[in-house]
Formats: C-alpha cells, sequence, structure tokens
C-alpha cells in the first residue's frame, strides 16, 4: 500500500513536472490521465470491495488437547470478483488459559469462493476463540482502502484426552442409605413416623393410629447409593489444569457409562459463583465441559468448598504433581 | 505480517482459461501493435503499414501459443530463436543496410533536438528503401515480441511492459516528436489494464483476466473522453507556469546560496544577467509583490543594475572596485550619503511620498525600489544598500515602506547640497571609471548598424524626417544645458533603435558564440526590453554618457488600494548617470521615451499596438504549443559544394485503410472474449451442484434457443415444471436426461441456421 501510493505520487510528480516543462498536448493529456486512473480504478473496484464476504469458523465441532484443529477462512463475493488485496487480522484467544495471539494475513488475488486453512493452537484445554479484529479491502491499484464489517467469532473448543478412569473411594460399596421410596409400594423396611399434611391416606397405619391416638403411617424405605459429587479447582498453571480437567472428564464419562447421576462442581474465579452441572447424560456432560472450558482460570485462585451433605459422596479431584 | 498467496488458497472453483488466454491475446497485440506503430510514427519511418501489422498479428498469435501453454515456451522459444539468428545471419548485409536506413530516421528525428551526428546512409530508391525498412522492422518485431509476450502474459508486469516498450521512442518523445495517436492510445490502453490488475494479476490470473475484461470498455470510455475533451490546440493551465516558475526560482535560490534560509523571502538574488538565455518570453499572471502608495501614477522598481558586458552577460562591478570610493559592503555611503539618495536631494519641495511594498508571494532578496529614493541606508532596518547596484531585504522581511521624492526630477534643476554634492563628485568620478567600458569591437557592430539605418532612412521618409527631428533637437541645445544632451541623446537612440529593430516577446535564442547586442542590431532586428535596453547602455556608453543595464518592475500605483505587480510587468532599461544629480532611467524599448513620465506603457506590454506587423511566428505560437527550442535559429552553415543534397522523395499518402484494422480485430476479440465468457457461465450454471437449478438453467437456455430456430420437448417443460414447482430434489439422471435435449436442440438449432447466423449465434455465447 504505502509502496504503492508512493509510486502513485512519483507518477503524478513526474507528470505534473512534464506538464508544467513540456507544454504539450501530451503532457497535458498524461497528466490528466494519471489523475483520472485512480478514480476509474476506485470505481471499477468498489462492487468487489462492498461485495466482499469473509467468513471464519473451524474445521469441525471440537477436538482433544494436542490435536489436529483448524480455522477456515472463507472468501466470498456477491460480484464474483477477485480481491485484489485485503488486510485481516486475526485475533485468537484461549478463553480458559486466556492465553493469546494474533497473526495478520494479506490476502493477494485472493479468488472468490477460495478457503484459507490456518492451524490452531490445541496445546491446552480450553475455549479457543478466533476472531477478525480488523478487515481492510483495497482497490486494483492498492491505492483506496475500505474498512469492512467484522465477521462474527468462531469458536473451538480443545477438549481434555481421554485417559483411563480412576476409581472412586467408596463409591462402589458405599455406606448403604436408606430412603423413602418414591410412590410407596410393598417393602421389608419401612419407618413409622407422624402424619403430615400431604401424606397419601392409603399410607395411614390404622393400627397404631388406635393405640397411640395419633395419627401414624408407615413409609416404606429402600436402599440408595450415595450420589457422587465431583470437585475441582478451577485455577493453576494450564498444564496442571489440563491434567485435572483429563481426570474429571474420564471420571465423569465413566459415571455417566455405569448410568450413575452425579454433579460436577467448582468455583468460578473472578465473580466468586458457585457452579454445579447435574450430569446424568452424555449430553449434559458436554454442556458441563463447554463451560468449564469457556471460564477463565486463573494461575491462583480460591479453592472449591468441599461441602458434605448426606447421600452425597464428595469426591475433590486436585492436581497432582508432573509425572 | 504474513503474505498470503494463490498456492496456499484452496480453491473452489476448478479453472478453465478461456478468458484468460483471449485476455492475454488483447493485451499482447495492443501492446506489440502500439509499441511498433508508436515507434514507427515517431521517428517518421517510412514502412509498410499492412504487412507491419500483418507480422504484429501473427507473432502475437505465436507468443500467445507458446507462453500460454508452459510446455511449449521453452523449446518455442529457443526455435524461434535459433530460425530467426539463422535468418539475421543469412540476410545480415540485407539488415545491416536496413538498421542503416532506420538509424537515418531515427538520428534525423533526433538531430532537430539533440547535436547527434548522421551516419553515412547508402542512397536507394525511396520503393526500395521502403521495402528494406519494412524487412527489417519485420525481423527486430520478433524479439521485440517475445520479450512483449514474456511481460505481459508470463510476468505481468506493467512496469517492465512500460519500459520495454517506452524505451523505443522515448527519445522521439523527448525530441518533441508527436507518435500516431491510434497506437499511442492503443499502448496507453494496456498500460492501464496491466497497471489496473496488477495487484491480483500474479496471484489469481483467471480472476485478473475476467476484471480485465470487465475494465476493457471503461479504460477505453476514460481514453476516448479524455481525446475528445482535451482540445488539440491546448494551452498550458496557469499553474503549470506559476509552477515553473516557482520551481526555478527555488533551485536559482538553492544554487546561489547553498542553503534551505533562501527559500524563505529574503533569499537570493542573482546578479549577472545571462543574455545568452533570453529566448521566447511566456508570462503566467503569477504576482510576485504588490504595491500601494500616496502618490497615484506610474513608478518605476529598480531592481538589480549590472556594469560590464561581456557579449553573452551583465555582470556587476566586483566589490574591490568599490573599494576606492568606500562603498565596500560594510559601509556603503559616500561621505555620508548614499548614490542611490543623491537624486532625492535635489528636490526643490521637502515632501515626500510613501511607497509600501508587500513581498509575500516572493522568493527573491531583492528590495525593488522607487527612483529618487529618499530613505536612507540608516533609516530602514532590515534592508541593505549593496554598493550602488541594488537592496537586498533581510531574511524573513515581507512588507516595507519606501519614501521618494518624485519631484525631484532633473527638470527640477535644483543643485545638490554642499555634502552631497562632494559625494558625488566622488561617486561621479568612479561613475566615469566604471559604466563607461564598450566591447573591444562594437564600433564595427555601430557601422554595420549605420548602414541599415541609412538604407531604413532612405527608403522611409516618414523616418527619416522623425530622425531629423529628433536629432534637429540634439544639435538645437548643443552646447547642452546641464541634463538636456543626454536625455534627448537617449531620444535619438530610442528611436533609431526603434526604427532598426521590432518588439518581439518571441524573439528566439542568440546562437552560440554571437555577441547579444551584435547580433540583435545586425542580424535579427527583433528582440525585447533586454534586448534594447542592452544595445541602449552600450550606445549611450559609445557617446560618452555613463550608463548601465537595470532590470526591474513598472506599474502604477493606485489611487486607493494596492496593485498586483506581475511577473508581466519585469522590464529592463537604461539607467544614465547626469552629473551633479546621479542616476536617472531612460527606456529604450518602443515606443519608450526618455523619464518615467513619458512612457505610456508598461514592461512588456509595452507594444499594445504594434506599429507594424505581428510577427508571423508569435501568431502561431498563439494557436500552437510553443516549442521555444525549434525557433532557436542556427547559425547558417557555410555550404560547400560537395555537401550531398539530401533526395526529395516524393511519398504518397498514407492508406487509412490499415488504421480500421486494429480496432477491428480489437472488437472482434472483446466479442470472442465475452462470448468466451457467457459459454464459461452458462456451463456452470448447468453443472451447478444442484440438480433443480440445473434443470431450470437449462429451461431458460432452451428458452433462448427458441429464437434461432429451437423448440422446447414437452418432456423438458415437464423436468422443468418438477424442477421449480416440486419439492423433490431431480436426480443426476434426470438433469443429464434435461441436458441432453439441451444439447439437441442446440444441434437442431444449428443445423437450421445459416453461416452468418451462425457466427452471430457463436458471438452471443451460446
Amino acid at each position: 500500500m504505502l509502496l504503492r501510493r508512493i509510486g502513485y505520487l512519483l507518477s503524478l510528480l513526474a507528470a505534473v513536472l512534464m506538464a508544467a516543462y513540456f507544454e504539450t498536448y501530451l503532457t497535458g493529456f498524461l497528466l490528466i490521465l494519471v489523475l483520472s486512473l485512480p478514480v476509474l480504478a476506485f470505481l471499477l473496484s468498489l462492487p468487489g470491495m462492498l461485495g466482499l464476504r469473509i467468513r471464519l469458523q473451524p474445521q469441525g465441532s471440537g477436538t482433544v488437547r494436542d490435536g489436529t484443529a483448524f480455522w477456515r477462512l472463507e472468501t466470498g463475493s456477491r460480484f464474483h470478483l477477485s480481491i485484489a488485496r485485503a488486510d485481516v487480522r486475526l485475533h485468537f484467544k484461549n478463553r480458559m488459559t486466556g492465553a493469546e495471539s494474533s497473526q495478520r494475513l494479506r490476502l493477494l488475488g485472493t479468488p472468490t469462493g477460495s478457503f484459507l486453512t490456518l492451524p490452531a493452537d490445541t496445546g491446552h484445554c480450553g475455549l479457543l476463540e478466533a476472531r477478525v479484529t480488523r478487515l481492510r479491502v483495497c482497490d486494483c491499484l492498492g491505492l483506496f482502502t475500505l474498512y469492512k464489517r467484522l465477521p462474527a467469532p468462531a469458536l473451538l473448543p480443545v477438549l481434555p484426552v481421554p485417559i483411563e478412569p480412576e476409581t472412586l473411594p467408596d463409591v462402589q460399596g458405599g455406606p448403604p442409605v436408606l430412603n423413602p421410596r418414591p410412590g410407596g409400594g410393598p417393602g421389608e423396611d419401612y419407618e413409622i413416623r407422624p402424619y403430615r399434611p400431604g401424606d397419601p391416606v392409603k399410607m395411614i397405619h390404622w393400627k397404631l393410629t388406635c393405640k397411640r391416638d395419633q395419627t401414624v403411617l408407615r413409609e416404606v424405605l429402600e436402599i440408595q447409593k450415595a450420589e457422587p459429587l465431583l470437585t475441582f479447582d478451577h485455577f493453576g498453571p494450564p498444564e496442571a489444569l489440563d491434567r485435572v480437567l483429563d481426570r474429571l472428564n474420564a471420571l465423569s464419562a465413566a459415571l455417566v457409562e455405569e448410568r450413575r447421576p452425579h454433579t460436577v462442581r467448582w468455583l468460578e474465579q473472578g465473580n466468586g459463583r458457585l457452579r454445579s452441572y447435574q450430569i446424568e447424560g452424555r449430553r449434559a456432560l458436554e454442556r458441563c465441559m463447554a463451560a468449564i472450558l469457556a471460564c477463565p482460570a486463573p494461575l491462583q485462585g480460591v479453592p472449591t468448598p468441599r461441602v458434605e451433605t448426606a447421600g452425597c459422596l464428595c469426591y475433590h479431584i486436585a492436581a497432582e504433581e508432573e509425572p | 505480517m504474513k503474505r498470503v498467496k494463490i498456492s496456499d488458497w484452496s480453491l473452489a472453483v476448478p479453472g478453465r482459461d478461456a478468458v484468460r488466454v483471449a485476455v492475454d491475446g488483447i493485451l499482447l497485440l495492443l501492446t506489440l501493435w502500439g509499441t511498433v506503430f508508436t515507434a514507427v510514427s515517431a521517428y517518421g519511418i517510412e514502412a509498410d503499414a499492412l504487412w507491419l501489422g500483418s507480422v504484429c498479428l501473427l507473432l502475437c498469435a505465436l507468443y500467445l501459443f507458446l507462453f500460454s501453454w508452459p510446455r511449449a515456451m521453452l523449446p518455442g522459444a529457443i526455435l524461434i530463436a535459433v530460425l530467426w539468428g539463422t535468418a539475421l545471419w543469412l540476410k545480415r548485409d540485407v539488415m545491416l543496410n536496413g538498421a542503416l536506413q532506420i538509424a537515418g530516421y531515427v538520428l534525423g528525428t533526433l538531430a532537430e533536438v539533440f547535436e547527434v551526428g548522421m551516419p553515412v546512409i547508402p542512397d536507394m530508391s525511396a520503393a526500395a528503401r521502403r521495402e528494406l525498412v519494412t524487412w527489417t522492422l519485420s525481423m527486430a518485431v520478433i524479439p521485440l515480441g517475445g520479450f512483449l509476450g514474456w511481460s505481459v502474459i508470463r510476468a505481468r508486469s506493467p512496469a517492465l511492459t512500460l519500459l520495454l516498450s517506452l524505451l523505443l521512442f522515448l527519445p522521439a518523445l523527448l525530441a518533441g516528436a508527436l507518435p500516431d495517436w491510434l497506437s499511442l492510445m492503443a499502448l496507453t490502453f494496456c498500460y492501464c489494464l496491466l497497471l489496473l490488475a496488477s495487484l491480483s494479476a500474479r496471484h489469481d490470473p483467471r480472476g485478473s483476466a475476467r476484471f480485465t475484461l470487465l475494465c476493457m470498455p471503461f479504460a477505453a470510455l476514460l481514453l476516448g473522453a479524455l481525446t475528445l475533451l482535451i482540445p488539440k490546440t491546448y494551452t498550458a493551465p496557469q499553474w503549470a507556469g506559476t509552477f515553473r516558475a516557482r520551481t526555478e526560482e527555488i533551485a536559482a535560490s538553492l544554487m546561489d546560496n547553498n542553503s534551505l534560509g533562501s527559500l524563505l523571502p529574503g533569499g537570493a538574488v542573482e546578479t549577472t544577467v545571462r543574455l545568452d538565455c533570453a529566448g521566447p518570453r511566456q508570462f503566467t499572471g503569477q504576482t510576485v509583490f504588490t504595491v500601494s502608495g500616496d502618490t497615484p501614477g506610474r513608478v518605476y522598481l529598480r531592481g538589480v543594475s549590472s556594469a560590464s558586458y561581456t557579449g553573452s552577460a551583465w555582470e556587476p562591478l566586483e566589490d574591490d572596485d568599490y573599494a576606492e570610493i568606500g562603498l565596500d559592503g560594510d559601509n556603503n555611503l559616500i561621505h555620508g550619503v548614499s548614490p542611490f539618495n543623491l537624486p532625492s536631494l535635489t528636490a526643490s519641495e521637502p515632501d515626500y511620498s510613501e511607497l509600501r511594498i508587500d513581498y509575500s508571494n516572493s522568493l527573491s532578496g531583492c528590495m525593488y525600489a522607487p527612483y529618487q529614493l529618499a530613505t536612507a541606508p540608516d533609516e530602514i532596518e532590515g534592508v541593505t544598500f549593496q554598493n550602488d547596484s541594488w537592496l537586498s531585504r533581510r531574511f524573513g522581511i515581507q512588507q516595507k515602506n519606501l519614501f521618494y521624492r518624485p519631484d525631484a526630477a532633473p527638470e527640477s534643476a535644483m543643485l545638490l547640497p554642499r555634502t552631497a554634492a562632494g559625494a558625488e563628485e566622488v561617486y561621479r568620478k568612479f561613475v566615469y571609471d566604471n559604466y563607461t567600458s564598450l566591447p573591444s569591437d562594437f564600433q564595427q557592430t555601430v557601422d554595420r548598424w549605420e548602414q541599415r539605418l541609412n538604407q531604413i532612412l532612405e527608403e522611409n521618409p516618414e523616418a527619416q524626417a522623425r530622425a531629423m527631428e529628433s536629432w534637429g533637437n540634439v544639435i538645437r541645445l548643443y552646447p547642452p544645458g546641464r541634463y538636456d544632451h543626454p536625455l534627448l541623446l537617449a531620444d535619438w537612440y530610442a528611436l533609431l533603435l526603434e526604427l532598426t529593430s521590432k518588439y518581439d516577446l518571441d524573439t528566439p535564442y542568440t546562437p552560440d558564440g554571437a555577441d547579444f547586442v551584435d547580433y540583435f542590431l545586425n542580424e535579427s532586428h527583433r528582440g525585447y526590453c533586454v534586448h534594447f535596453a542592452s544595445a541602449g547602455v552600450l550606445l549611450m556608453r559609445a557617446s560618452g554618457v555613463p550608463a548601465r543595464y537595470v532590470e526591474g518592475y513598472t506599474t502604477v500605483v493606485p489611487k486607493f488600494g494596492t496593485a498586483s505587480v506581475l511577473d508581466s510587468d519585469a522590464h529592463a532599461w537604461v539607467e544614465i548617470y547626469l552629473d551633479g544629480y546621479g542616476w536617472y532611467p531612460v527606456d529604450m524599448t518602443p515606443p519608450g521615451g526618455t523619464g518615467i513620465e513619458a512612457h505610456s506603457t508598461l514592461g512588456e506590454k509595452l507594444p499594445d499596438e504594434p506599429e507594424t506587423d505581428p510577427p508571423e511566428d508569435s501568431k502561431k505560437d498563439t494557436e500552437e504549443p510553443p516549442k521555444p527550442d525549434l525557433d532557436k535559429p542556427e547559425p547558417t552553415p557555410p555550404s560547400t559544394p560537395n555537401t550531398p543534397q539530401p533526395e526529395v522523395i516524393q511519398t504518397k499518402p498514407r492508406s487509412v485503410l490499415w488504421l480500421w484494422i486494429p480496432p477491428l480485430l480489437l472488437a472482434l476479440a472483446v466479442l470472442s472474449a465475452q462470448s468466451a465468457l457467457r459459454r464459461e457461465l452458462l456451463d456452470r450454471r448447468l453443472n451447478a451442484p444442484g440438480c433443480n437449478r440445473a434443470v431450470i438453467a437449462a429451461y431458460g437456455y432452451m428458452e433462448r434457443l427458441v429464437r434461432w430456430g429451437g423448440n422446447i420437448e414437452p418432456e423438458a417443460i415437464s423436468l422443468a415444471q418438477r424442477a421449480k414447482f416440486s419439492q423433490h430434489a431431480l436426480t443426476e439422471a434426470e438433469r443429464a436426461q434435461m441436458l441432453s435435449l439441451a444439447d439437441s436442440q442446440r444441434e437442431r438449432a444449428w443445423e437450421s441456421m445459416s453461416k452468418w447466423r451462425r457466427l452471430l449465434f457463436w458471438l452471443s455465447g451460446l
């Protein structure tokens, strides 16, 4: 651009000097031509410049850490005109680790309907965001520029690497807990308790009610296993966080395979909000992971509180030393 | 920044290069044809245009094939080079002879401006020369076409193409030759197209070709509009002259002072007047400075005066010359009086007139001053009296008020005060020592001039009467009074100069080596103020009156407001020294008389109504662009009997038939490219990913075929309706069926058409 503009100014200066010192028809013609050519070039390039469309999107829906992923930069034009030159400034960010980078591209003679693939940085887990921060398109002589509306940013989740899930302590044979069976029904274990408004009439134990002179009822109980609560600290070095997420993902996926609902909980750094996700299936796990990857994770932070509740087995996935 | 090129991109559309080849062909043809015919017409080479055009067309096709198919490029280029070299070797004598003939044309064109020697060219008949030149040019076009083809098709470089083609005819353009406009425009058209597609040409040749095709009509329209809108009787705009004057002034300042400070007001002044630069004069109307004052009327504003005449310049006295009277640059006073102030001291009345000069527009460091200056050196800040020659103003001074006494004219007959009289006596001796010198051979100049003068007076009784009357005045007042004699003598010389020379602003340059005044008085007999003043100074000196050459401006101070002093108000005149008074201006430029009041017109506008017929050259110059260099007279070379006389060749008028060939070919090429583009777009639509859209496009195509004799089958209508209105997508088999129907319709239409109709059908892209 700069060189072309300087070149044009030199040409204009030469034409002016020639017109001033050689006062002939030819030099006058040349000067007017030099003056009017950029106008013609701009007018001819204007449809292409206005009709330029650039779309940025990830190739595929996601990848695992250290996997192969690409950003795809597509060009298009409403008028099917080749782009003489366009300057694109791209900004990449990992929303979880906060790592940022930028890249500038100079598109020269880009045919419409073509695309360019750029490798994505999948070194750490997180939600990668690619954004076009500047899009400038030039006319065919490279003298005038037009700034275009920026396309929507593209997102690409980098998921944890699948590993062998670890065994939850006391989860398989944890202490049995008797809880009322929903809907009642027959059962060997039961408990007698006073009537509370709202209890079904069918459950009233009439004999004991007569004896105690108080309305009591028999509630059938059943043995239930404790629901795991998986917690982790959403901060720390990216490498440590990657390993935590690998373990969390593997453990949660194993629980989903066993059809065991569980909860994933972490403290969101920055706003101090306690985020909980009830995981009952594969899709819920994906949503949970997407939320984890999109949350910023600083190097230092507040640990997630570990709250033990009845019927709930809390398991904290702590960062390990690097093997 | 990463530069992304076409190799980094994945193309979604497969490439087909029909359009590209067509566009390359058009560009190469126009470039080659334009280059060859621009050069041929610029140098005035007589050649067979039809043959040369055919050669260009053939070479264009050959090189288009070579450079469009890379596999064929290297072997083809080698083969052509070998064949060309062999032919050149076999016909080397003929080619050498032809090259000499062409060199004769080229050097003949350049010899009008540049001093180039002419080679010995073998003489031959016009027809033979034409044939020889045509053959030689055809041989020369072969490598030229190769280089241009590589530049246009492979390198796609507008700069290289410009360089290759411009080198051939640039010397002719610099020599003032105007080439054939059509070929020059064809070449310019190509430059424009190559420039417009230059950014994308290397990385996306196919898209660039399409863009070039799009640009073609607009570029042609632009060039055509400029050709039509710019009048052929082109006159340079006013800014051009202003710009030129400004840059020359800046350049002169830089060369004089070697410092950037001189760019600002208060810069350097050229004190040497180069008479060899006195050629045809042109003015831009630029305002040099403005003046206002309390005494309206005409005023001469003197700049720099010069003392020594060298034959080609007026030069000032050296500083050492002034040392004996104390005018040494630091103290420019003689007994406390500056020579500039002597005339004002003779005033009978103590009244002053004031003149305000604004130099905002001037880069010169000269302070222009009126005569009878009353402002003394110690009464004005920022202005230095430079000996007795001129006044300079300091850096940054833009406005100054000067006081003068217009009533202190020689007619007032007042005497100088005693102190001033002593100073004048010292200065007078200095003046007689330094302002009376003459060239050694000036007497011969005067003698020749007198002969011509006598002849004119004998032939013109009226002029004789005027001269006798003027001379009578000189004689009648002899012995002279105090100032009468030199003033009347100046009047007489002014009259004689008017009788023997013509005032002409288009006076050509004095030939190198000739004495300026001698050439003016005895050879050219025409000139303007510089010529008249130079001659006047020497004539006055020859009569014993000290005189010097002065340049400055003349203007009229208005009663109210300010007057703009233009560059056309620049003037040169004579200052004569009047004993006991000082320097007094006399104007020798016709029809001027003596003294300020005697003039009715100003500066170079003096001959508003010339008494004689204006020269033919000046009339011509008002209609055509000025060609100062061409008007420069050359000294007549002595004719020797051995000099071969140039052969007079009766050339046939050029046939205009060949002029139609390039536009016709161009139109055909454009139509072909357009047709190819349409066919390509149609193919793309018919092979689009969606079957429904393809079938609808095929139906549209068949509808267009109806006009050419086609017919739409009911089956095709049914398929098109299903494609348009059904919710189900058609299959590939149905698309193929529709395409086969369209093909059969096309064949049917083709069979039913005549040959001319087929051509139209093909051109329409169906």
